[in-house]
């Protein structure tokens, strides 16, 4: 895109609100009622999940031990990172293979591959309508539809498939796809130039914001806001970035609306530094539009800040700390907590006629200097640390006169005369670049360090431009096929939580000595004959591609059958349909936890897969209401292995009053979780019972006692002979019958056996629990006695306060949970007592809490 | 700090310069591949010196393309062709955005380095990078301007390098597109 220009115009009269509304790093539109951003229509998607398809029309040439397999099997990752982030209620899913001609009406994405000009190799975006919509949460744009459009060749940058870059890529231009545009914290949606994310850490703070500004889940209240207001000679600065940046954690940032008011959203509670700094000439941000007035679908409109329809930046400001300074250390902090807001956090600063420094890099050096890696990786322990910096505006004449360079922590200095020029010329370009000799402090902190560079008139701020670390990178010395389907892989400079990844694949690693760089893993199932490229992947950052891209170690999967869709049952549904189909494979093995079923369409959405046999599974499937009738083709996969059916399915018209049950259990008794034998539970769906015919339900072929129905929801009694595992849920409400759907039947919960006070007497109504006394649970069927469990995976539900326990130990066949009654405690009365575990309840059990003066009195009748 | 580290670093950074491995450089993704001007000259099917004269967006199947309609003035290399076309746009009650995509201004003379897919659509090379804004400086001889693209680029051997933009006079331009494609540069149209 052309460079913004700088426009010294903010349409303040453009933007109004009471409070500042978040002009976010989105696709942006001003209406004259506020911002509207571009985003998924939550409620049109089915599950709240917008799935990914790869168009079948495959990349057309690949580098040596690349493949199709590969290429989708990265896909499929990205798509897990950006569907990993809690707190966003947006679920992204991975469709398979999809035929370009097959009709959809459910908004999804599709990644196609597709013969690029030179010098472009891939781009993404969103299908927005052009007229925003007004619903729960506000108005917006929605996205009818999104891409990802990669080069065929896959044997230009940043393919082959394996490769980091490749997987990053992928990520970045998903995040397009689902509404975000780019940042400048050096997180997934930064340009490259800064991006410092990884395969092990794929996306920082402000992607997770970002995305979560969107679609925000309940568990977003936990985080909090910080809000204030941008002038530059006492006009509001419009399209500045406003940054929260502090030591050992990810930076978050926002952008400011034509008045210069800004919005940072989803910050993790703590102290934070916020600075303001221009965006970079070449930002190539979209919009934002001007919509008011219904200036939007009538005018052809760009990604530029030079469309007619694009509201331009203000021009360049200082880059500014809050309250107002350049030094760090006069920088103040800010505290943010849990769902609440930090305002008034105002920057006032000063126009400039440019950016003088922007697009910074930081490069540290392996083998014999002859590779780099950007952003630096430090080893602590090396001794010297060196790295170089460049950015435009960095060390020109030789060295920007003044420059001072800083990081955010104190784990890092700069030595003294630690900052010295260096010149080069690349195919006739002059290049200048930076050398920063670095110390190390006591107590120094591993992990991403924020950098300043300050010359005498400019201050810039380079997030996560290294990162410490205490050992060198990772690498793979070999990969040895054991005769049982496991490998052997050795290597040196693993770590505890060392990844083995199989091109863009994880291994489970069954045994791993990180000492003596051993470890047994079972490779994903492969495709027959493929030639997968082995990384090691460590916490710390690093990887094996560091060091050994150019020559990796690769793993040789034997040959095999082709993989086949051999039956598909039922093979075809009506729309509106939620059912349970069953599809046998040859020439494949299922594993569940790997085994990924498509169906072609973004109108059928797969809920779950239950694999109930090594060429069996279940998938259960909602078809949309309004989905266009079809014949998608189905693609499963397990591992690299896929076998697909054209047209293996079909969309048939709806059945009016068709019952469909979503197949999810829900424990219905306050406090309790866990859909086991005997539990009482809802089931939610449509047309679920009808006035006047009797409602009949089985579960696993054993009818279960209906508590109440309506049309949306019914509460069942399931049986209490049930065996855990997958089984069947049908229903009959005398009009028409259910699909069956498949639904999963938990182990039953744990039991509370005793509860003990500080004397190890036994808690009952002569002998009350009192607030502030320690007490003892003893549970059966908690978890087995050698499980790994520590005080963060329990939590003890006393009259419905929570409480974090203190100690949690196996004791022989049971475990106790000890835990202390504060003065929150609920007293005077016997109280519900009920132990979690990860999320899933004990059974429970009634509890006497004595008054603080020890009495407890026996309620007659209760 | 020894006076002899600056010519150490030297060599550190010449080695650097010299082998890069693409694998290595844990920069995560990139879009673009830099495209020296050489190799886009050779690479193009056609260059063009040329206004907008109009533009209109549609559909291809689901992408959307801006269709710029194009006057052309010079034709430097290859046929030169009716329009060009840039992905995103508004159509049919429809937006899409592409970051990163250039927009062309109805009535602004460049220089195009396009390439005609398969398909038969043609494109500005690297997105960006096959783009020059002509403008005369006040009194001033006509200068091509390009601006730094904003994604980090690649080199054709994978080694990262940053894109700072080129401008240089149109007959220079010129010029140096006739060296690239071995012709004589009053020999361009």
């Amino acid at each position: 895109m052309s460079g913004m220009r700088r426009i010294f115009a903010v349409a303040a009269g453009l933007f109004a609100a009471a409070l500042p509304g978040a002009a976010y790093y989105h696709f942006v539109h001003y209406l004259n009622a506020g911002n509207a951003v571009e985003k998924f229509d939550l409620n049109a998607l089915p599950g709240q999940t917008v799935t990914f398809f790869v168009s079948e029309s495959d990349p057309t040439v690949y580098s040596a031990n690349d493949s199709f397999n590969s290429v989708l099997s990265q896909i499929r990752q990205a798509t897990a990172v950006w569907n990993g982030v809690a707190s966003s209620s947006l679920r992204v899913a991975f469709g398979g293979l999809e035929n370009g001609s097959t009709l959809q009406n459910t908004p999804a994405a599709d990644v196609v591959f597709e013969d690029l000009p030179p010098g472009l190799l891939g781009y993404g975006g969103p299908t927005s309508k052009a007229s925003p919509v007004t619903g729960p949460g506000g108005t917006f744009i929605p996205i009818a539809r999104s891409a990802v459009h990669l080069n065929r060749n896959l044997t230009l940058a940043p393919g082959p498939s394996y490769l980091e870059t490749f997987f990053m890529t992928t990520v970045h231009e998903m995040g397009h796809a689902l509404g975000l545009q780019h940042t400048f914290t050096s997180s997934t949606m930064s340009q490259a130039t800064t991006r410092a994310t990884t395969m092990s850490h794929p996306i920082d703070a402000d992607d997770i914001a970002g995305l979560t500004v969107l679609y925000p889940a309940a568990s977003a209240s936990q985080l909090g806001s910080i809000t204030g207001r941008i002038t530059a000679g006492g006009q509001g600065v419009h399209l500045a970035s406003v940054v929260a940046i502090r030591g050992g954690a990810g930076a978050v940032s926002g952008v400011t609306n034509p008045d210069g008011t800004y919005r940072i959203d989803n910050v993790p509670p703590g102290p934070y530094f916020v600075y303001v700094h221009t965006m970079p000439p070449d930002a190539n941000i979209c919009g934002p539009w001007n919509d008011a007035n219904g200036g939007s679908a009538a005018q052809q409109d760009g990604c530029s800040s030079t469309s007619g329809n694009t509201v331009a930046p203000s021009g360049p400001v200082n880059s500014l700390f809050y309250p107002g300074t350049t030094n760090f250390t006069q920088a103040q902090a800010v505290s943010v907590q849990a769902g609440q807001t930090v305002t008034g956090v105002n920057i006032a600063t000063a126009a400039r006629a440019a950016v003088s420094v922007y697009d910074a890099g930081v490069y540290s050096y392996f083998a014999n200097n002859t590779i780099t890696v950007k952003p630096a990786a430090v080893n602590m322990n090396a001794g010297t640390g060196l790295v170089v910096a460049s950015a435009a505006g960095l060390g020109a004449n030789g060295q920007s006169p003044g420059l001072g360079v800083s990081v955010i922590g104190g784990s890092v200095t700069i030595l003294p005369n630690g900052i010295q020029p260096y010149q080069a010329t690349i195919n006739g370009v002059p290049y200048t670049y930076v050398a920063l000799y670095l110390g190390f402090a006591p107590g120094a902190q591993t992990g991403s360090q924020h950098m300043i560079f300050n010359t005498p008139n400019y201050m810039y701020v380079l997030p996560a431009g290294m990162y410490l670390t205490v050992k060198p990178p990772p690498a793979i010395a070999a990969a040895t096929p054991n005769g049982d389907g496991t490998a052997t892989i050795t290597g040196t400079n693993w770590a505890a939580d060392t990844q083995i990844y199989f091109d863009g694949l994880r291994a489970t690693i069954l045994s791993l000595n990180a000492a003596a760089g051993v470890a047994i893993v079972q490779p994903p199932a492969g495709a027959s004959g493929q030639q997968s490229t082995l990384t090691a992947y460590n916490s710390d950052g690093q990887n094996s591609q560091f060091l050994q891209s150019a020559s990796p170690v690769v793993y040789s999967y034997p040959n095999a059958p082709s993989p086949s869709v051999v039956s598909v049952s039922p093979a075809s549904l009506p729309a509106g349909a939620e059912a349970a189909v069953t599809i046998t494979v040859a020439g494949m093995t299922l594993t569940p936890g790997a085994t990924v079923a498509g169906f072609g369409t973004s109108d059928i959405v797969v809920r779950s897969v239950f694999v109930t046999g090594a060429n069996q599974l279940v998938a259960n499937v909602s078809v949309a209401p309004g989905a266009a009738l079809s014949n998608p083709d189905i693609s499963i996969f397990s591992g690299f292995q896929l076998a697909t059916a054209t047209a293996g399915f079909q969309i048939t018209p709806a059945v009016n009053g068709l019952p469909a049950a979503i197949p999810v259990l829900t424990n219905a008794t306050p406090g309790l979780t866990g859909a086991y034998a005997g539990a009482t539970v809802t089931v939610n769906g449509s047309n679920l019972s009808t006035a006047n015919q009797a409602l009949l339900v089985q579960v696993g072929g054993q009818f279960a006692s209906v508590i109440s129905a309506s049309a949306t929801q019914m509460t069942l009694q399931l049986p209490a002979t049930l065996p855990p595992g997958p089984t069947t849920l049908a229903i009959y409400h005398g009009v028409l019958n259910a699909f069956p759907v498949e639904v999963n039947i938990d182990t039953p919960p744990a039991t509370i056996s005793a509860v003990q006070n500080a004397n190890g007497a036994a808690v009952d109504a002569l002998h009350a629990a009192l607030q502030g006394a320690p007490l003892t649970i003893s549970l059966a069927g908690f978890a087995p006695p050698t499980a790994s469990i520590g005080t963060g995976n329990v939590q003890v539900s006393l009259g419905g306060v929570i409480f974090t326990p203190s100690q949690v130990v196996a004791s022989g066949s049971q475990w106790q949970v000890t835990f202390v009654p504060d003065g929150t405690a609920p007293v005077g009365q016997a109280e519900q007592l009920i132990v979690y575990l990860n999320g899933r309840s004990s059974l429970p059990v009634s509890l006497p809490m004595a008054l603080p003066n020890g009495t407890f009195t026996v309620s007659t009748g209760q | 700090m020894p006076l002899s580290r600056p010519a150490k670093l030297g060599s550190f950074l010449r080695a650097w310069l010299c082998a890069l491995a693409l694998g290595a450089v844990a920069a995560p993704a990139a879009t673009l591949v830099q495209l020296s001007l050489n190799q886009m000259a050779q690479q193009s099917t056609a260059v063009v010196r040329a206004s907008v004269v109009s533009s209109s967006a549609s559909f291809t199947g689901s992408t959307i393309y801006t269709h710029y309609k194009l006057k052309v003035t010079e034709t430097w290399k290859g046929t030169a062709p009716a329009e060009v076309v840039v992905p995103g746009g508004v159509a049919n009650g429809y937006r899409q955005s592409f970051p990163g995509a250039p927009l062309l201004q109805p009535g602004t003379e460049y220089v195009l380095f396009l390439w005609t897919s398969k398909a038969g659509i043609t494109h500005v090379m690297g997105l960006t990078q096959g783009l020059f804004n002509l403008a005369a400086p006040a009194g001033g001889a006509l200068q091509a301007t390009r601006v730094p693209a904003g994604e980090t680029m690649l080199d054709a051997a994978g080694r990262q390098v940053q894109d700072h933009g080129l401008q240089m006079g149109l007959a220079e331009l010129k010029a140096a597109v006739a060296q690239a494609l071995g012709a004589a540069a009053g020999s361009l149209q």
